[in-house]
């Protein structure tokens, strides 16, 4: 007899909407990572992205039937899911990150020493923190539709079609959202290390 | 490539699927003859390698696993929902098929020519009661009245006053089957496919049962 975990999804599926709660936890290691961060990175809280993540599954627990196989992938379902609750959540509350209050010292750094996990020095750590929190920060000053594109293809890594599946949206639009919210991301940095060009914004 | 065409594709130079060879060589070339646009793909690296960064940081995040027990605890608490969700999803497919074969049975009533079952009513029990009577149910015991009649057991049937109940097969030729008397309201003969008079529905009648070895009524007769 095969483990529940080799299983593929459907047999999980049909086994969990059977009362299965082994089967239902297998689904849910399988996806909860990925929506764990989408939500995390889309609401910069890690309590909400929980209680997101707690959401999106209770769905599948109590309404298994809102999910019909023949309408795609259970990961796109998720998804969807997640998507409506973090909209949710912007209209009750939208918060606000005043690029005012990050720091303004200079901590930008070459994109070597931002990529090298094996940075001993601490003040390379400690710049490197501060220019991730910087970042971090300009994402999260993005309008909501431009931080969803910046969440799936720059920090999901996903692909332009892929992004475009899960949104429900032309490839086209995806690329021009991706290259905008790019510019904008600039421009912010820019401002939050004190330095605006105006060429970097256009 | 000029330098509007370039400011078009330079994010997606680090996406290799995004863009073609050709475009991609182009635009690479024409920064390196382009000081404003080489400054711009810098920013663009610079802002790539920030990203991957944050991307980095929160690579293996996941829900604590507190967010899994409760969710199990939300799954225990809803077994009872879905187990008695499918139950009804089975006694409605049942009583669905029970009143499909109610209506096949009706139709074969009307469609069948008709026989006359006994009007006499001696002396019923008070009860239900059983009375096993083996039946040595062989065509040469009891030859058939009907001579048109398919099978031995058939003509047995048909021959000792039984009705085939429509939707069993009749009992074969060298099969026991016992008789059972039980005593019903005549409404309940319009279960097993039998003509009721509405008026006299509730009226108690006996009825013969010809039961197989399985204990599956095969045959019924309303007894004299």
């Amino acid at each position: 007899m095969r483990r529940r975990e080799d299983l593929p999804e459907d047999d999980l599926l049909r086994l969990a909407a059977k009362g299965d709660e082994e089967a239902f936890v297998c689904l849910y290691r399988r996806h909860q990572g990925a929506i764990y961060r989408y939500a995390l990175r889309m609401t910069g809280s890690a309590g909400l992205a929980e209680e997101i993540t707690q959401d999106v599954f209770l769905v599948l627990a109590q309404q298994p039937k809102r999910y019909d196989i023949n309408r795609g992938e259970l990961g796109a379902f998720l998804f969807g899911v997640a998507r409506n609750l973090v909209r949710k959540h912007w209209d009750r509350a939208r918060p606000e990150i005043s690029l005012d209050s990050e720091q303004r010292d200079d901590p930008a750094l070459p994109a070597a020493q931002l990529l090298d996990p094996q940075a001993a020095d601490p003040g390379v750590l400690f710049a490197r923190d501060q220019a991730v929190a910087q970042v971090r920060a300009a994402v999260m000053s993005l309008p909501g539709d431009y931080r969803e594109v910046i969440v799936l293809c720059e920090l999901e890594e996903k692909s332009y079609e892929e992004a475009a599946k899960l949104l429900d949206c032309p490839v086209g639009t995806v690329r021009s959202r991706v290259h905008r919210a790019r510019a904008l991301l600039m421009a912010k940095l820019e401002v939050l290390r004190g330095r605006p060009r105006r060429a970097m914004a256009q | 490539m000029r330098c509007e065409a370039f400011a078009d594709v330079v994010h997606d130079l680090g996406r290799f699927a995004a863009l073609d060879r050709k475009t991609r060589e182009e635009a690479l070339a024409h920064a390196q003859s382009c000081s404003r646009c080489a400054a711009l793909k810098d920013a663009v690296e610079s802002l790539e390698a920030s990203l991957v960064a944050l991307g980095f940081q929160d690579e293996r995040a996941e829900a604590p696993q507190r967010v899994e027990a409760a969710l199990r605890a939300a799954f225990r608490a809803n077994r009872p929902r879905m187990l008695a969700r499918s139950r009804r999803v089975v006694w409605t497919w049942g009583l669905a098929t029970a009143a499909a074969l109610g209506i096949g049975v009706l139709a074969w009533q009307e469609w069948k020519p008709t026989q006359k079952a006994p009007a006499g009513q001696a002396s019923p029990p008070e009860e239900a009661y059983v009375q096993p009577a083996p039946v040595a149910n062989t065509a040469a015991q009891q030859p058939s009245a009907q001579a048109t009649a398919n099978s031995a057991s058939n003509s047995f049937l048909d021959a000792s006053g039984f009705l085939p109940l429509p939707y069993e097969t009749a009992p074969a030729a060298d099969e026991q089957a016992d008789v059972v008397r039980v005593r019903m309201a005549r409404g309940s003969l319009a279960a097993f496919g039998l003509p009721v008079d509405g008026e006299r529905a509730d009226e108690l009648i006996d009825v013969d049962f010809l039961v197989g070895e399985d204990g599956t009524p095969q045959a019924v007769r309303l007894s004299d």
